[in-house]
């Protein structure tokens, strides 16, 4: 019963200021009030045909995609190596891969912005792609690491026992064994990438804004309501993507591993 | 195999925004959003493609956020024309990280009064100035006072209860409207900081966001707020409540300033003159409702009496509040946040 109640409470505190910003999503007035003076659709729709919105918006999408996708080919080689040992300094790499983790995202935002400036790069989105990967590296690294570390080494012994090579082994073996901790990963990688404002304020221009910078932006000049709407569209689109991957794969299937203890 | 097909599509990923940049031929400019946007696109970009029939692409972008790209890139700026707040724009002139802005150049420039370009050393100009006024409640206020003194004399009292707001020291422009209060008092800082510590008690809060400051009063949870101009009256004008005017004895001017970036292509000087040409100016000041500095222009009637004039305003001596910032920012932090 206590219990119970105490999930309530937990649930409320974490649902009630995104209802709010639902519910004024949908008001009739030109600001930002709660309780709204009444209900309308002007707000999404203005959002929806603003490019202003919908290309960053799309921006963030492929940013995050490819923000876990690279965080990915550093972690699982990374993991790998370490999960298994064996080697000196091995603590001390796991450390410097995990500082991302306690660096302000401005600090690296102001470096990368000077760095890819003196190599004749500027701000871009390989700029904004290598500042990403560096901050959800260190997410994609623990779950991968803490399934890495938690697999049986005698399955990749059968498979190289049977005849496979060390690339069919990882391929067959290692990575089916790794992939709860990939997906896991992917989607911490992606959600913080899709948040992250820092890395993005400096580093994007006029064709890669990320939406938390159009965000920003409107929220330094404008009162009205649609950063409301574009603040439901986004939570809708993340978790329409999450039941999209309950629906086709299982999320418990996806990031939990089979071997239960 | 599906490892080399992910490897492809990464790099293809990665790719695509610079294949986009190389064919690009266009300058990048900056602006503030919402209104200043579309004001922007509608006024300025317009002008520029219709005079080269090249595109100025428009990146959202704060003053402070635009002086680490220019001082990444010296001599190579991401930027062909920025918007700058005034005192950014004097430390970017003194960096060297300015042109000059010459009649040659900018040909619109030779109508546009001195004062708005002496303090930048011709770095850069004014392209649009404002003002902080006060908005009141009219139906909680009908009678607000006339003057910044007996204002703040009374907020001190509690006259109006916590439902008072004045811009912070912290935010972009709190400097500027604190020299203008020392202006008040025959330049006495001390006595100011004494005010901003008595009316504490009955200030809801010292805003650092002037959306956020918009929001309180649009919910009508203070009936005071110290605020720009153009959108007190573009807010009023909308609300008949909400009223907005300028305390005796004025205001400080607060202002946009333009200026093109050192190693940025000559291209970009037709973009500043077309910021400056009658034809946009008044366009511009149509949409944001703040007054612009071509002096040829002509206002019509409607719109004059929306927009502060320039003789109720004072520009700010820039120089002496760089200097006082600092100390300015630590006394704040110690003695009112």
């Amino acid at each position: 019963m206590i219990r119970g109640a105490y999930v309530v409470l937990a649930g409320l505190f974490i649902l009630t200021p995104l209802m709010v910003v639902c519910v004024v999503a949908f008001t009739s007035a030109s600001f930002v009030s709660f309780p709204t003076p009444g209900f309308s659709l002007r707000w999404i729709i203005k959002v929806l045909a603003d490019p202003a919105f919908m290309r960053p918006l799309a921006n963030s999408v492929l940013l995050g995609l490819a923000a876990a996708v690279s965080a990915a080919f550093l972690a699982v080689p990374a993991a790998l190596a370490l999960a298994r040992g064996g080697f000196r300094g091995a603590a001390e790499i796991e450390a410097f891969l995990l500082s991302p983790l306690s660096l302000p995202a401005l600090i690296l935002s102001i470096a990368l912005l000077f760095y890819f400036s003196r190599l004749g790069m500027g701000a871009g989105f390989i700029g904004l792609l290598v500042g990403h990967t560096v901050i959800v590296l260190p997410y994609m690294l623990r779950t991968v690491l803490a399934v890495a570390r938690g697999a049986d080494p005698a399955l990749e012994e059968a498979a190289f026992v049977l005849g496979a090579d060390p690339w069919r082994s990882f391929l067959h073996v290692t990575l089916p064994i790794l992939r709860p901790g990939i997906v896991a990963g992917a989607l911490f990688a992606f959600l913080v990438s899709f948040d992250e404002v820092a890395v993005a304020l400096l580093m994007s221009t006029v064709s890669t804004m990320t939406l938390p910078v159009a965000i920003l932006n409107h929220v330094a000049n404008n009162y009205d309501p649609a950063i409301a709407a574009i603040s439901l569209i986004k939570i809708v689109l993340v978790v329409a993507v999450l039941v999209a991957l309950e629906l086709g794969f299982g999320l418990d299937r996806l990031m939990l591993s089979r071997r239960r203890p | 195999m599906a490892l080399n097909r992910l490897l492809c599509l990464a790099a293809l990923i990665a790719s695509a925004p610079f294949a986009a940049a190389v064919a690009q031929d266009k300058i990048v400019v900056t602006s503030s959003g919402g209104v200043w946007l579309e004001s922007a696109k509608a006024n300025f970009a317009a002008c520029f493609k219709e005079r080269t029939g090249k595109e100025a692409e428009i990146l959202l972008s704060a003053s402070n956020e635009i002086m680490q790209k220019l001082r990444a890139s010296p001599g190579k700026p991401p930027l062909d024309v920025v918007v700058l707040s005034e005192t950014d724009a004097i430390r970017a002139g003194q960096e060297g990280l300015l042109e000059k802005i010459t009649v040659e150049k900018v040909p619109n420039i030779k109508d546009v009064p001195e004062v708005f370009r002496k303090q930048w050393n011709d770095f850069a100009t004014i392209q649009n100035f404002g003002a902080m006024i006060v908005m009141v409640n009219g139906e909680k206020v009908p009678n607000p006072p006339k003057d910044w003194k007996t204002l703040i004399d009374e907020v001190a009292a509690g006259k109006y209860g916590k439902r008072v707001s004045f811009p912070s020291l912290t935010m972009p422009w709190g400097p500027m409207f604190t020299w203008f209060l020392t202006t008040l008092y025959d330049g006495n800082e001390d006595m100011v900081f004494q005010k901003y510590k008595a009316m504490l008690p009955n200030i809801a809060k010292y805003w650092v966001s002037p959306v956020e400051a918009l929001n309180m009063f649009a919910a009508k949870e203070i009936d005071i707020l110290v605020y720009w101009d153009g959108r007190a009256y573009a807010f009023a004008e909308e609300n008949k409540w909400a009223k907005a005017y300028i305390p005796e004895p004025g205001a400080f001017q607060s202002a946009a300033m333009l200026a093109k970036p050192k190693g940025a292509p000559d291209l970009a000087w037709q973009y500043v003159d077309c910021v400056l040409s009658p034809k946009a100016q008044l366009g511009h000041a149509q949409m944001v409702k703040y007054p612009i500095v071509n002096s040829t222009v002509v206002y019509p009637p409607a719109l004059k009496a929306q927009l502060t004039p320039l003789e109720r305003v004072r520009q700010p001596d820039f120089q002496v509040i760089i200097q006082k910032v600092p100390g300015w920012l630590d006394r704040w932090n110690r003695e009112i946040r």
